[in-house]
């Protein structure tokens, strides 16, 4: 575009911004030190009615009317930063640079504003971690872990310590959609489940959505995880890493054209297994167990209005016993993004995403009974996301987003060879939302999204008697074999508009009552039916004989500030309704099924709880209180009893734990000393005791009826850590942490279990415990 | 596949520690177990066991039980019992292949554990089972979930058709192997006419390593779908449990149901089988 052009466009939308009485100030925010870019900075205008928060990418866009404003940026930890704009200019394009409170020296007030975005935005059922702020928990061996920490928050649980995933008010594990730089996790765990797959140095920023979720996201039930990683230093080159007992890692970051260009490297490699061989126990000297993990970033600011960013993980487990046998899975996830500012009210963002999680068992190859087991799945995702900035009263958003998916179930090589049949399938979406500030008080964010799926060939399937359970293959009258991209199964339907709705009703400054809604719609399963999701459960798309799950939630809240917007307090209530979730037959056989319909039954669920959560986010005591009362069940009621779990009657999830109280505490005591304390209580975790004795020629079971029946003792548990920082220089800065998980010793049980004894064949019950005596850990830390 | 999850728990009992725990269940009303066999070698044999709270260590028989065996759906016997175990049923009939068996046990007014009713098992055939080529002992090296020692294993081959479902028992020094891990049962979905002991099916493992001299009679029936899948969750119920990656517990039922109601059903199985029998002993 030449000089004239833009000049009279600029012209023209001057005159048009008069005419309308308003200009727009729109860029970035980063942070001065390093060129990140912040997500939710506060943007107000002091002498209108303006008020914005940055975007994912940084980007802001505000209207002003005639005459002089100031344009305040806050974001906490930073300083504040003010533009002053002057009546009659054109639309104004304005970065702004926040320097860190920390790092100010010279001046003479700190002006860091705790705003009370909380209070005044729709969004509600959310929380927001920074890195620094995980990093700040006790954790279990000194490693700051993303997920555990997200598992003191309200309405967030797991089945217990070092299971898989977790539980977000009442939803599978599977229904969170957990996101890295927009790309999908399939599973978040290292070593089953004690340790997640984030690399908290790598990661700037999580979110968690449990309700109110925006029609932006869409093909789980339950919740939105969204992680973002850090974009890499643009001004210096910078590292930190740590050294611990159980992991090392390095992050290194910097500027490849200063202001414009940026990297950034992680790494973590765990060496538990070094320690293994010492065991007295043979079996145990023998394994092999690690894991580690790459994070990769690289971004370009082409000019003002274009940027680019290049994105990857690799994380892999290996598990190996002796020479004879390995097993090993992981994620690769690589994201590709394109920024584009189109006009100062109108900002595009494409990205395109291939992701694959895997697993493979093998033996060594030159053994007589050598095979090997390989399980992938892999999509490819292509999304389009516009803002509209349309004025202070309206941001649009609106796009689309397309997944493919390719299921790999299995394929066995070796002695025997033999492989699962493949299955395609192909997601679509299309969204909008408006968020309408309809006057001081009301807010209102609708959003619409629409999705479907189609599960195409090629494949064969079976086809069962009409009005027969489908049970094992006496009902089988056929098969159906569709041939390349047939459809084998659409659900593009009614059912696939999905309602999004939230409201806020600003009372005052200081508090605000919040109401939303949202439907979502679930294409893909996690096909697992244990305690805590294994790595080899494999994921299955919706089909012929797989309806997708549907969920509604409803949630109402009430928000206030204390003292200055220094205290947050909500309580928030919600009831969620489940449609058609996956569930197991009784003794269902989930490996290596290409029919598995046979093992699988269909029921309903329902979660509802109240949520209390009291935080305190700056100052030198931070941390917070949390207490969620809830309940979660589920109901399989077919119609005949090998269809029906528990006699078709509501019952108690494996998660379902009605009291869950989380106390988490910083205190930073001087320069050189931070402290941290966590505190957990939580019911025991639902468990199946047996109704009575039977006998099969000589082998005693217990006969079970009533699902999920008792409970297991309750939960609870102290940790704490301490943060000393040790001598250090301008280029090199350092720190020791150390501290206790599980300070009082707790024999927390994590299950109990009924079984009859290898000697003297009596029937018992069993306690398992994991972590059952405090665990201390120490951890040195740097940064240069 | 079911081994690796058996390693992943091997795993995760590296950080986990178990104990034994007093509990208090409450009793629940005493439910009917029945469990019987007919075969085309053996006359057919039923027990009927009353369940017990769950630490009792021990079910009681059940006596003065009626059990009328149909043959293709004729009465074809009436089973006895034991005078010196009570719940034990003896009859006299021996099966024959192809036929079909059920059992029909009727309980009386005044029984000192349930109400007074009928009770039936569902249709069981014998199949064909092969004859076991031969039982042997061998020394093997160490390789992938095998120790070195010596095992004994059998070959047989499986006649040509899918669908046919297999148990193997085996008795060790004359004492029946029959813990929950013993259970020994296949198809033949993978081996569907070939023969075990030849590549590349390998021979049927039945036990090892075991010194040498120990002795072992083996037994091998062929069984109907149901009671794989019967055995299938008996199994599950019983060796795959106390990890967290185990399947939640779960109902454990058989064949047997209260007469004109397949809802209504009582503990136990009723199975129909061919049987062939080996010995052998191990050998340097």
């Amino acid at each position: 575009m030449n000089r004239l052009a833009s000049l009279s466009i600029a012209l023209f939308s001057s005159t048009l911004a008069f005419s309308q009485s308003d200009v727009s100030v729109s860029g970035t925010i980063t942070d001065a030190t390093t060129g990140e870019s912040i997500i939710g900075a506060s943007v107000r205008d002091l002498d209108g009615e303006g008020a914005a928060a940055s975007n994912p990418y940084g980007f802001y866009s505000l209207k002003i009317g005639p005459g002089s404003h100031r344009i305040v940026v806050s974001y906490l930890g930073f300083r504040n930063d003010t533009l002053l704009v002057r009546s009659g200019d054109v639309d104004i394009q304005h970065n702004f640079r926040l320097i860190p409170s920390a790092k100010q020296i010279d001046e003479v007030v700190v002006t860091e504003t705790r705003d009370n975005d909380n209070i005044t935005n729709t969004e509600m059922s959310v929380t927001t971690l920074s890195s620094k702020e995980i990093q700040k928990i006790p954790q279990l061996l000194g490693e700051t872990d993303v997920i555990r920490s997200l598992t003191l928050l309200p309405g967030v649980t797991t089945v217990g310590e070092g299971a898989s995933g977790f539980n977000v008010r009442g939803g599978n594990v599977d229904q969170n959609l957990i996101l890295l730089d927009e790309a999908p996790v399939f599973n978040s765990s290292h070593l089953f489940g004690f340790f997640s797959v984030f690399n908290a140095d790598a990661v700037k920023d999580v979110k968690l959505y449990k309700g109110g979720i925006p029609s932006v996201y869409g093909g789980r039930l339950s919740s939105v995880l969204d992680v973002r990683q850090k974009e890499g230093n643009n001004q210096e080159f910078a590292g930190n890493g740590g050294i611990g007992l159980l992991s090392s890692r390095l992050t290194l970051e910097g500027p490849i054209i200063k202001d414009k260009m940026s990297f950034m490297v992680a790494g973590r490699r765990s060496y538990l297994d070094i320690f293994l061989p010492l065991s007295p126990n043979e079996d145990i000297a023998s394994t092999k167990l690690y894991f580690y993990d790459l994070n990769a970033k690289i971004n370009y600011k082409i000019n003002d209005r274009n940027r680019v960013f290049l994105s990857a993980y690799y994380g892999r487990d290996v598990l190996g016993f002796s020479e004879l046998f390995d097993f090993g899975w992981g994620n690769l996830t690589t994201t590709a993004r394109w920024n584009y500012i189109v006009s100062d009210d109108f900002f595009m963002n494409v990205t395109g995403v291939y992701s694959d999680y895997t697993y493979n068992i093998g033996t060594p190859e030159d053994q007589a009974t050598s095979f090997n087991l390989d399980s992938r799945i892999r999509n490819y995702i292509g999304n389009m996301n516009f803002t509209w900035y349309a004025n202070n009263n309206h941001t649009v958003d609106f796009g689309i987003n397309t997944t493919t998916y390719v299921f790999y179930p299995g394929e066995i090589t070796g002695i025997v060879e033999t492989s699962l049949q493949n299955e395609q399938a192909f997601e679509a979406a299309a969204f909008i939302a408006d968020e309408w500030k309809i006057n001081e008080f009301f807010t209102i964010s609708a959003g619409l999204r629409y999705s479907g799926m189609v599960n195409y060939g090629p494949r064969t399937v079976l086809d069962y008697e009409d009005g027969a359970p489908i049970l094992n293959d006496s009902t089988v009258v056929g098969s159906t074999t569709y041939d390349n991209n047939e459809v084998i199964a659409s659900y593009f339907d009614i059912n696939g508009f999905e309602p999004r709705l939230a409201v806020n009703y600003t009372i005052d400054e200081t508090q605000s009552l919040k109401l939303s809604y949202n439907r979502t719609r679930q294409y893909i399963h996690l096909i697992s039916n244990t305690t805590s999701p294994t790595p080899v459960d494999v994921w299955r798309p919706s089909g012929k004989y797989i309806e997708p799950a549907m969920a509604d939630q409803v949630a109402i809240g009430y928000f206030r500030n204390l003292m200055d917007n220094k205290i947050k307090f909500s309580v928030e209530a919600y009831y969620k309704q489940f449609y058609n979730l996956v569930d197991y037959k009784d003794g269902a056989d989930l490996i290596f099924q290409d029919n598995i319909e046979k093992e699988l039954l269909f029921g309903d669920g329902r979660a509802y709880g109240l949520e209390f959560m009291i935080e305190k986010k700056s100052g030198w005591l931070t941390g917070w209180v949390s207490y969620t009362l809830a309940r979660t069940e589920r109901k399989v009621e077919g119609e005949f009893r090998a269809t029906r779990i528990n006699g078709g009657d509501w019952y108690p999830a494996n998660f379902d734990k009605p009291h869950d109280l989380s106390i988490v505490l910083n205190a930073q005591l001087s320069d050189k000393w931070d402290i941290g304390l966590n505190f957990a209580y939580q019911t025991g975790r639902p468990v199946t005791y047996p109704d009575a004795l039977s006998e099969y020629q000589g082998i005693f079971y217990p006969v079970y009826s009533n699902r999920n029946g008792a409970r297991i003792p309750d939960y609870h548990r102290l940790d704490l850590s301490a943060t000393y920082v040790l001598e250090s220089t301008k280029y090199w800065e350092q720190s020791l942490s150390f501290g206790i998980y599980n300070v009082y010793g707790r024999n927390n049980p994590y299950s109990i279990f009924f079984r009859q004894d290898v000697e003297t064949a009596q029937p018992q019950a069993v306690q398992l415990s994991i972590f059952a005596a405090p665990i201390p850990f120490i951890t040195y830390n740097f940064s240069f | 596949m079911k081994k690796v999850l058996l390693l992943i728990a091997v795993a995760f009992g590296l950080i986990s520690c178990e104990e034994v725990i007093q509990l208090d269940i409450p009793d629940t009303p005493p439910r009917l177990i029945v469990n019987g066999r007919v075969t085309d070698t053996l006359p057919v044999e039923a027990q009927v066991f009353a369940t017990a709270p769950y630490f009792a260590g021990e079910v009681p028989g059940v006596s003065d039980v009626s059990i009328i065996l149909f043959e293709n759906g004729t009465r074809v016997d009436s089973l006895i019992e034991s005078d010196t175990a009570a719940g034990y049923y003896y009859g006299s009939h021996v099966g024959s292949l192809g036929s079909v068996y059920h059992l029909s046990i009727e309980v009386f007014d005044g029984n000192e554990y349930f109400d007074a009713g009928e009770w039936v098992s569902r249709d069981e055939e014998i199949k064909r089972c092969p004859p076991i080529d031969s039982f042997f002992s061998e020394y093997r090296e160490s390789a992938p979930f095998q120790e070195e020692g010596y095992y004994v294993a059998a070959h047989f081959t499986e006649p040509a058709g899918v669908g046919d479902n297999y148990r193997l028992r085996a008795w060790r020094n004359d004492s029946i192997q029959n813990t929950p891990f013993d259970l020994q049962f296949f198809e033949d979905e993978f081996s569907d006419g070939l023969s075990f002991g030849t590549p590349p099916v390998p021979a049927l493992t039945v036990d090892g390593p075991k010194p040498v001299g120990t002795t072992y009679k083996i037994e091998l029936g062929s069984i109907t779908r149901d009671y794989f899948d019967f055995l299938a969750i008996l199994q599950q119920q019983t060796v795959q449990v106390g990890s967290p990656f185990d399947p939640p517990p779960a109902a454990v039922v058989g064949n047997i149901f209260r007469k004109g109601d397949p809802e209504d059903f009582a503990l136990g199985f009723f199975n129909a089988s061919t049987l062939q029998y080996a010995e052998a002993v191990i050998v340097e």
